[in-house]
């Protein structure tokens, strides 16, 4: 059994990687029913908006976690929900804020904001942290992503977000400063607009605008403790035998590096294994042959398993079963 | 006649206090405008910090977006504004 894919002390993350279409979610699904009958107690999750973990499971599926079978959960994010009811709520926060505004025409600000780049990944890296933040109830957390491009960003986002908030800070620490300073001879001064009266906080403890700066960081920093963290996270690659997932998987091995994301797994999929000689499917056979040898060569740091090409479609928990038996190992 | 007095002082130093702080408060002025147009930034095409984080703090900017707001009204005339600070008329 690989111990990277147990919890050990605290619940273990794992992540399925890979490109569209090379059986990432079944891989995924495979692990979390081969985990369960094992008595861990696992949650999978489907973060990938076009979804078909319940088409694997063949159960329709939510965002509350529905029991499959006993010991583990499923459920789906609806991305574009969780993304628009943020926004809506959101508006009507600062709409009555912002009663001043006129300039600022705030539905306009918020079309824009739907639609701005990166809103996607910043909504899913918020949908991995509150799952993450209720995690101690589950052993093993399972994500099924999206195609690697954008798994990647998200990844890679909580370095980023880190960059980004500890600037801010510094900023917003200069205006406290300069507030104290102009306090200690102006006395406490009061801000007002449109009739209301504020006073202008000058303290980090009472300005709230470095509280929420203060906590998103906490936030992200959890995130990233967490998924930095080879004793609780763990990516699974899930590829075909062919150079193109190849050369993305390749791609993801270094930038998952770069972040010191532990990759711990490469798993094959869809191998053809036959007895008798056929030729034309012999060429493919010697290609996928050829592809093998190159993923040995480039993933030394991590496990290769090769999953076979079956002669069904392997939906439904029997098959899940066996075939997490071959990932997870004995 | 006390009164008379207090009250010239306190109008005396008042005007004092308030120009001592000048040149502080338009620094202060320029980063929380600063401060409002990077949380702003996606909205004129400069890379903007975390959506969610600027959804977070968005509510708590009333000062940072009016500041900002007649930065924008006053741009102008930014040379009367610093020409009134140094005292050049």
């Amino acid at each position: 059994m690989r111990e990277y894919l147990t919890p050990k002390n605290e619940f273990r993350t794992i992540f399925f990687i890979g490109k569209g279409g090379v059986g990432k979610t079944t891989s995924s699904a495979a692990v979390s029913v081969s985990l369960a009958k094992r008595g861990y107690k696992t949650l999978i999750v489907s973060i990938d908006p076009a979804h078909n973990l319940g088409d694997v499971f063949m159960v329709k599926l939510n965002d509350k976690p529905k029991e499959i079978i006993e010991n583990l959960h499923a459920m789906e994010l609806d991305m574009g929900k969780l993304i628009k009811s943020y926004l809506k709520h959101l508006e009507n926060n600062l709409k009555h804020m912002y009663r001043y505004l006129t300039v600022i025409n705030l539905e306009k600000y918020f079309e824009v904001l739907s639609f701005s780049p990166g809103i996607e990944e910043y909504a899913t890296l918020e949908a991995i942290k509150e799952i993450l933040q209720k995690g101690d109830e589950w052993d093993i957390i399972i994500f099924d992503t999206p195609p690697t491009g954008l798994t990647l960003r998200v990844m890679a986002l909580p370095h980023i977000a880190l960059i980004w908030t500890n600037k801010l800070i510094e900023v917003r620490r200069k205006i406290l400063d300069k507030r104290r300073a102009i306090e200690n001879i102006q006395g406490e001064r009061k801000f007002v607009v449109d009739g209301e009266e504020y006073k202008l906080p000058s303290r980090e403890r009472e300005d709230p605008v470095m509280k929420e700066l203060l906590a998103y960081r906490g936030e992200i920093e959890f995130v990233r403790d967490i998924i930095t963290n080879r004793d609780r996270t763990s990516v699974v690659a899930v590829m075909n035998a062919e150079m193109l997932p190849l050369y993305e998987t390749e791609r993801a091995h270094e930038s998952l590096k770069k972040f010191k994301i532990p990759f711990n797994l490469v798993v094959v999929n869809k191998i053809i294994e036959l007895e008798e000689e056929v030729p034309k499917i012999k060429v493919r056979m010697d290609a996928q042959k050829k592809v093998l040898r190159e993923i040995h060569k480039k993933f030394r740091d991590a496990d290769i398993v090769k999953v076979p090409m079956f002669e069904e479609e392997p939906r439904g928990l029997e098959w899940l079963e066996r075939i997490g038996g071959l990932i997870v190992g004995d | 006649m006390f009164k008379g007095v207090r009250e010239f002082f306190k109008g005396f130093f008042g005007s004092f206090k308030a120009r001592s702080t000048e040149y502080i408060e338009f620094e202060e002025r320029e980063l929380e405008n600063i401060f409002a147009l990077i949380l702003m930034g996606s909205f004129v095409g400069i890379p903007s910090p975390p959506t969610t984080l600027v959804i977070r703090l968005m509510p708590h900017m009333v000062r940072e977006i009016y500041v900002m707001q007649r930065r924008v009204a006053d741009m102008d005339d930014i040379f009367g504004e610093m020409a009134g600070m140094f005292d050049i008329a």
